[in-house]
């Protein structure tokens, strides 16, 4: 258990310094203006390992059910979650795209995945909302959309350190989580690529 | 007769399939919704690889309708509408803030002509040679598309919007008829105070702005100083002839939105002309506002008697009553009337209740008592929900009898304004529930302090917490707004910058929590049930938490 943490921390910091390195050389080259390597600046994102301790709240899902978040996130299958408002104008749209993107890429493994996306804005975010929602970016039954109370949107996001004290604020970042009685999360931070996503979950579920 | 054929065919003529839309239109709706003109939907990719297609690749997305961007965490979104875009700016963009050693180092971004453009839309690359941000993406459009796109850019967001003078920026508020003269006055003596304050708190910015341009040789600061003017739009007569009166104050003075305002009844005719003429309108003192569909230029606290009846379902149908509940609703058969009653039978039909027994009141007479013991005794209702105001329920049988069948009389908290005078005596003691959409009793009175230690300093009269708050509001949340745009007087930035910053005001209305975003014009999204407002201003507990439906 010890050894395993050890090295997935290690794969990650690896993995995470790899990501920093090719970014900050992006970033030098377009100063020098490398108009070749424009493609190459992909998803500027950092990698980190963190433990979460999820509240234990009841949030509603896109059908009007309640269910504890905690029953959501136990299980065998690997998770992935983010944070969004469905009147979100820059950042969500894209973390949600990228979401669908990875649904699409992972074809028919998508359903051995739970994906999370939670509201933000819970008080605009009704059932009705996430459904219509969900449709415009072809979530299938694997992706969860969830509201609840404002107070425990914001325990949620507490837990993950992704609490910004508004919504407008908000940063993009995606967790992964193996499933099982592991504690440990990956979390990626910044605008990621679904195949970035899809590599980290691939790391992930390796061990 | 040939005239009016060819005044026909003009009008007809701009919606004719096969004529080209000029640049402008086109650049429209690419920007706005992601539609080119052969009607096939915009497609870029993201520097991810992310595909976005269509509505959600539109400019608008990130750029908003004002073109003058914004952003949301550490993500800024340049501004690109075109006397901005096609003029050098001075840039710092967020991946150079990213990194330490370049975070003082702004710069200066070279003009956009239309071929860099065509570079940046497509290569994600701006005319000093830098790559645009992450969330940039690159566009698949021709030279034409981008020359339309180009022309829509160029027109927007304009230096000087209607209302706005190179000294002055011009206000209304609207007065229907039929409000109480103290409401009214409780109303405009808020407002009044507060463009005193705005003008005094900047009365030297004239003079400052003068005296930098000697001293700096600009006008950069100080340039965004303008006089609040205030003018008070009063309607009189029939709701049909008020879009002719705006129209009319309007054209006599244009004005850049409208703050506040009041209304015993029907608002419809001052949203439709907010929303025909593009004037921002702020925040009404108003029980029914137009609930309908959402607007774009309209603003309201709540959806009133509407979202009271949506919170009355979801608590009644979460365990209070059961599917088969006798359940009585009594309204006035008119617009503002069938609009409650109509979304709590939905409401509860949705959830699986579908005994509602509608009982309208039609004409204006008041309601005598022997309407409601024949009610009461003929009906029999186990809940019997009141869509009222207080003359309509003066006569009700309170110091009568409870009949046994009934478990709870449930009235609106916006409709009735003096709850304490439904006596709860006897048997009706608990029975008699008040569905409230506002702050509760104590947290309100220390919200309200601010306001009331700002209003007393001014010799306002305190008359009206109510109007006074929300008023204080709409005033307080435009001039926040203003003074985050700096010389962009641009009626989209305006809405935009609302909807960013209703959430964190530092102005309290009488509503618990306030919170907008993009493209949301009702602020206050929940209420309670309570057990009314007691004699003496105390309140009965809350029969539920904060509902949101």
């Amino acid at each position: 258990m010890k050894y395993r943490e050890v090295i997935l921390a290690l794969v990650i910091l690896f993995a995470g310094t790899v990501m920093a390195m090719s970014a900050g050389n992006a970033r030098s080259e377009t100063e020098h203006n490398h108009h070749h390597h424009t493609m190459a600046d992909a998803s500027a994102h950092q990698s980190s390992a963190a433990s979460y301790d999820i509240p234990d709240v009841r949030l509603v899902d896109a059908g009007g059910m309640t269910i504890s978040l905690r029953e959501v996130l136990d299980g065998n299958e690997p998770v992935l979650l983010n944070f969004i408002f469905t009147s979100c104008t820059a950042v969500c749209p894209v973390m949600s795209a990228t979401f669908s993107q990875v649904q699409e890429q992972l074809g028919d493994e998508a359903g051995g995945v739970r994906m999370v996306s939670i509201s933000i804005d819970p008080e605009n975010d009704t059932p009705a909302r996430l459904r219509e929602y969900a449709s415009r970016f072809g979530a299938g039954p694997q992706w969860r959309m969830l509201t609840g109370s404002t107070e425990d949107s914001i325990a949620v996001q507490r837990a993950f350190g992704a609490f910004r004290g508004d919504k407008m604020n908000h940063e993009p970042a995606t967790y992964l989580h193996t499933g099982g009685p592991e504690k440990s999360w990956v979390r990626l931070d910044g605008l990621t690529s679904a195949s970035d996503i899809i590599k980290t979950y691939r790391e992930l579920a390796a061990h | 007769m040939l005239s009016a054929w060819l005044l026909l065919t003009a009008l007809v003529h701009p919606a004719h399939a096969g004529v080209p839309p000029d640049d402008e239109s086109a650049g429209k709706r690419i920007y706005r919704e992601g539609m080119l003109p052969s009607g096939e939907p915009l497609r870029g990719t993201l520097q991810n690889g992310v595909e976005l297609s269509g509505s959600a690749a539109a400019c608008a997305v990130c750029h908003r309708r004002s073109g003058l961007g914004g952003g949301e965490g550490q993500n800024s979104v340049r501004p690109i509408a075109g006397r901005l875009l096609f003029a050098p700016a001075l840039i710092q963009s967020s991946s150079d803030q990213a990194s330490p050693a370049q975070a003082s180092s702004a710069r200066t971004r070279p003009r956009y002509t239309l071929d860099a453009l065509a570079r940046a839309l497509r290569d994600g690359v701006d005319p000093s040679g830098r790559l645009l941000d992450a969330l940039m993406p690159r566009y698949r459009l021709n030279d034409d598309e981008v020359r339309q796109l180009a022309a829509y850019l160029q027109q927007l967001a304009p230096r000087q919007a209607p209302g706005v003078t190179g000294s002055e920026i011009h206000f209304a508020t609207v007065i229907a008829p039929g409000v109480k003269p103290t409401q009214e006055k409780a109303m405009l003596d808020v407002l009044q105070a507060f463009f005193a304050a705005k003008n005094g708190g900047t009365r030297q910015e004239q003079r400052r702005r003068e005296i930098g341009r000697n001293v700096t040789g600009s006008e950069q600061m100080y340039r965004a100083y303008r006089k609040w003017q205030l003018h008070v739009w009063r309607l009189r007569g029939q709701p049909e002839s008020w879009p002719a009166q705006l129209q009319d104050y309007y054209r006599e003075q244009p004005v850049f939105a409208v703050l506040s305002g009041i209304a015993a009844g029907s608002w419809q005719p001052v949203h439709e002309f907010c929303e025909r003429n593009e004037v921002p309108c702020l925040f009404p003192n108003i029980g029914f506002p137009a609930v309908a569909q959402t607007g774009y230029s309209s603003f309201y606290f709540s959806r009133g008697a509407v979202l009271e009846a949506e919170v009355l379902a979801k608590h009644l149908a979460g365990g209070v009553v059961g599917r088969d509940n006798n359940i009585v609703q009594v309204f006035r058969d008119d617009a503002s009337g069938r609009a409650p009653a109509q979304a709590l039978r939905a409401a509860l039909r949705q959830r699986g209740i579908d005994t509602v027994v509608d009982r309208p009141l039609s004409g204006s007479v008041p309601v005598p008592e022997s309407f409601w013991i024949r009610l009461l005794d003929g009906d029999r209702p186990e809940t019997l929900i009141l869509w009222l105001n207080d003359a309509d329920i003066a006569k009700f049988p309170l110091q009568r009898e409870v009949p046994l069948s009934l478990h709870g009389l449930y009235v609106s908290g916006s409709l009735v304004a003096s709850p304490e005078r439904l006596q709860q005596v006897g048997g009706w003691i608990g029975r008699v529930r008040c569905v409230d959409q506002l702050e509760q009793a104590g947290l309100r009175t220390q919200h309200m302090t601010r306001m009331n230690t700002w209003l007393r300093a001014r010799n306002v009269l305190l008359a009206d917490e109510h109007i006074q708050a929300n008023t204080f509001f709409a005033a307080g949340i435009a001039g926040d707004a203003l003074a985050h745009m700096d010389e962009n007087f641009s009626r989209d930035y305006f809405i935009e910058r609302i909807e960013h910053m209703t959430g964190q005001s530092l102005f309290h209305s009488v509503y618990p929590r306030l919170s907008l975003g993009p493209g949301q014009r009702f602020a206050s999204k929940g209420g309670y049930v309570t057990g009314c407002m007691l004699k003496g201003g105390h309140r009965a507990a809350l029969q539920s938490n904060w509902i949101v439906p």
